[in-house]
This record gives C-alpha cells, structure tokens and sequence, in this order.
C-alpha cells in the first residue's frame, strides 16, 4: 500500500489542477480571515480567544479536504484512470485505503500552512488582552 | 496463458457473454473478433478482473487477475486510448504506475523509448494525437515486462507506419514465449499479426482456430481465364458444375485440378488458372451473418 500512497502523492504532483486547489484553498481561508482580522476592534484583535477563533476558522480547511476526497476519487472515474489504476492494484479496498490515508495528511498540511500563514499576518500584535 | 471457461456475464436485460471458452497460447498472437455488442470488451474486462462474471471463470497464469502477485509485472493491457489523465504529462502517467507497482522510476523512461515516443513523453497528454496515446498505452502495459499482454485496439489511430512497428513490436514480443491477446477491427491488419484468432459472436464461441485454418477452410472458387469461354463453359457445364462469369473470368466451383484437366483434355487454352483466397474479412463476415467489427 505504501507504493500506492506514494503514487497517489506523485499524481496530485503532476497536474495543475492540486496547486491551483491549493492555492484555493488558502486564498478563501485566507480572505475569510483577513475579514475578521479587518472589521475587528483592536481591543478584540489583541485577545486570546479572537485569535483561537482564527485558527478554528482555518478548519475550514478540512471541509475543503473532504471536497478533495471526493475530487480525487471522481477524478479517477472522470478520466477512466480508475482502469489503469484498478489493473495496477486489482484489491480495490487497498485503493481505497490508500485515499484514506493520503486526504488526512494533506488536510493536515493545508490546514497548518493556513493556520501558520493568516492569522500571524493579518492581526496586530496586543500587549495585553485587556480591553481598552 | 489466457484461459476462460464457460464465461457468462449477463448486464440488465442484456446477455454480453453466453458461456464462452477459449485458451490463447504463450507464445502466441490470437486476435480476438467479434461484431459490435459481441461482448469482447466485457471478456477482456472480465480477464483482467475489471468485471465480475456471473459464472465460469477467466483465467491468467493460473489464476484469476485479483490474485496475481505482481499484476503489472505478470499482465500488460491496453483498454483504450483515454484512461490518462489529460494534464499530466506521458512520462508522469508512466511514472504513477511505475511507483504505484513498486518499479524504479527509470522504467517509464524505458518503455517510452520502447515504443519510440521519448520526445512526446514530457508534453501533456491532452495535446496527444490518438496515434501517440496508443503508444503511450502500449508502454504503460510494457511497464513490468509482463508475460501476457492483453490489447484492445491497439492500432486506433496509428498511421501505416505505426500499424507496421506495432505488427513487429508484437511479433518480437511473441517470439520471446509471451502470450499476447489482442482485439482488431481491422481485419486486414490482424489477418497479417496474429497466429490464431478467436472469433466471437452474441457472447458465444464461433470458432478458435489458426488464422491459416480459418482462410484455408474459406477456400473459394476456381478463377480461370481463357480465349475461348463459352465452350469452357459448356464442358464444365456438361460435367454438372457450377460456372459463373466474373468481368470475363469464370468462377468455377471445382478444384484447379480438376479444371485443368478438362481443358487439357478437350484442348482449351487457359491464361490463368488460380483459386480465389477468401480474405478474413469474408470468413469473418460469413461467420457473423454480416455484421461489422467494432
């Protein structure tokens, strides 16, 4: 299974369409939470608990990883590379693993980039989280 | 070796295999023929465990196709031209399989110089000619340097030199000891590949038998030539045998042989003397009631 997870990691590799998922992805979380960052007082940008929402916010990803799921799956009937895929791992319940271990850590990737990468830009720094 | 025994499989309302047995060889070229609807792709599918049947079995190497230890180094298979991914690119399609059945990576780059598509192999699929991704199915089959090869259609869309590198490519292979199955529709072409040839009709068995066997068993009339044919004619007449005119040729029904001999006898001149050869086309329609191929 593990040459399959491989070769499920080198397909998403060698087309367009995951990076411009990918960069989808983070642009939507990203814009989400650059909005809240924006309308939100300074006061409130500054506490804990503001922030800890930004973070929740970048879950969001996942729902975005379960639409990939489905994508890669469909895409594999889409484009018949189901046959070749089938004709290679005849037992299909270890392609299905394969998906099943791979949409994880790549909601896993996606969802730390987006969690690193918005929140830390966009708020302000706050000495405290004492209301002014 | 190919082995199917009493395949059935039945799709709705719709019969597509009835029963069907037959063996291909190691070593072997067999075509496989069958009009539209005749149920050869659901017996290659069924070969290479993409379909379940509802009874018998088919077989390679032994065993059925899920419990081949290493499918792609054991079965090659060409299914159609389109199962890739349009965006990828050759060498990344070949790449995939490769990893996925635990080959080095520099096989793709092997098999895309085996069937001469190297300079193609890191453009994407989607600017392909069908010409180039039968190309690119054939070396995705030839990834594991498998003992049998089961090929549907592998001459759509080749130009006439790429129908004779294909006819060599797989004569080579065959003659290395490999058993290769192979669907056509154009019959001209398998009559000049294969060795035998399965012939298929409503899902039912119509004949197995060596492409030599089947051509000379459609053995056709006697074609002869003469100044003279009207008294030709009425001598072959005389003997109570069938003479029909052809564009000023006549078409005996009767062995050269014994043409010959009465012409010789009576002193008839004849300027040819031939039996006419019926072409696997003919044989193929006769068998099928004249349906046409896929």
């Amino acid at each position: 299974m593990i040459d399959l997870v491989r070769a499920e990691l080198l397909k998403a590799r060698t087309t367009r369409g995951w990076y411009v998922y990918l960069g989808l992805i983070v642009l939507l979380v990203g814009l989400g939470v650059s909005g809240d960052v924006g309308t939100a007082e300074d006061f409130v940008r500054g506490t804990v608990e503001f922030q800890r929402g930004l973070v929740e916010g970048a879950g969001f990803a996942l729902l975005l990883g379960l639409i990939l799921a489905i994508t890669i799956v469909t895409t594999e009937f889409r484009h018949g590379t189901i046959t070749p895929t089938l004709l290679t791992t005849p037992r299909r319940e270890i392609v299905v693993k394969s998906v099943g271990v791979i949409v994880p850590c790549r909601n896993s990737v996606v969802t730390i980039v987006i969690a690193r990468i918005s929140p830390s830009r966009s708020a302000n720094p706050a000495p405290s989280t004492k209301p002014r | 070796m190919i082995e199917v025994e009493n395949l059935s499989k039945r799709f709705g309302k719709t019969q597509a295999v009835a029963g069907l047995s037959f063996r291909v060889e190691p070593g072997t070229i067999t075509g496989f023929l069958g009009p539209n609807g005749a149920g050869k792709s659901t017996t290659l599918r069924s070969v290479l465990g993409l379909v379940h049947p509802d009874s018998g079995s088919a077989v390679v190497l032994g065993v059925p196709y899920r419990g081949l230890d290493r499918p792609l180094h054991q079965v090659g298979a060409v299914l159609e031209a389109s199962e890739v991914h349009p965006g990828r690119t050759g060498l990344n399609h070949l790449r995939v399989l490769a990893t996925a059945a635990g080959l080095p990576r520099s096989r793709a780059d092997e098999v895309l110089a085996l069937v001469e598509l190297t300079a193609g192999g890191r453009r994407r699929v989607k600017g392909y000619s069908l010409g180039m991704r039968q190309r690119l199915g054939l070396a995705a089959a030839m990834l594991g340097d498998p003992e049998v090869l089961v090929l549907d259609e592998p001459a759509n869309g080749l130009d006439p030199a790429g129908i004779r590198w294909l006819r060599d490519l797989l004569r080579a292979l065959a003659a290395e000891g490999r058993t290769i199955l192979v669907s056509s529709h154009v019959l001209a072409e398998v009559a000049q590949t294969v060795d035998r040839v399965v012939i298929i009709h409503r899902g039912r068995l119509i004949q197995q038998a060596s492409i030599a066997e089947v051509l000379a068993g459609a053995q056709g009339a006697t074609r002869v030539r003469t100044p003279d044919p009207a008294r030709l004619r009425e001598l072959l007449a005389a003997e109570g045998v069938e003479v029909n005119d052809a564009e000023g040729v006549l078409l005996v029904d009767l062995p050269p042989e014994q043409v010959g001999e009465v012409a010789a006898q009576h002193g008839v001149v004849l300027h040819e003397l031939t039996v006419e050869r019926a072409t696997l086309e003919e044989v193929f329609l006769e068998l099928t009631g004249g349906e046409t191929t896929e």
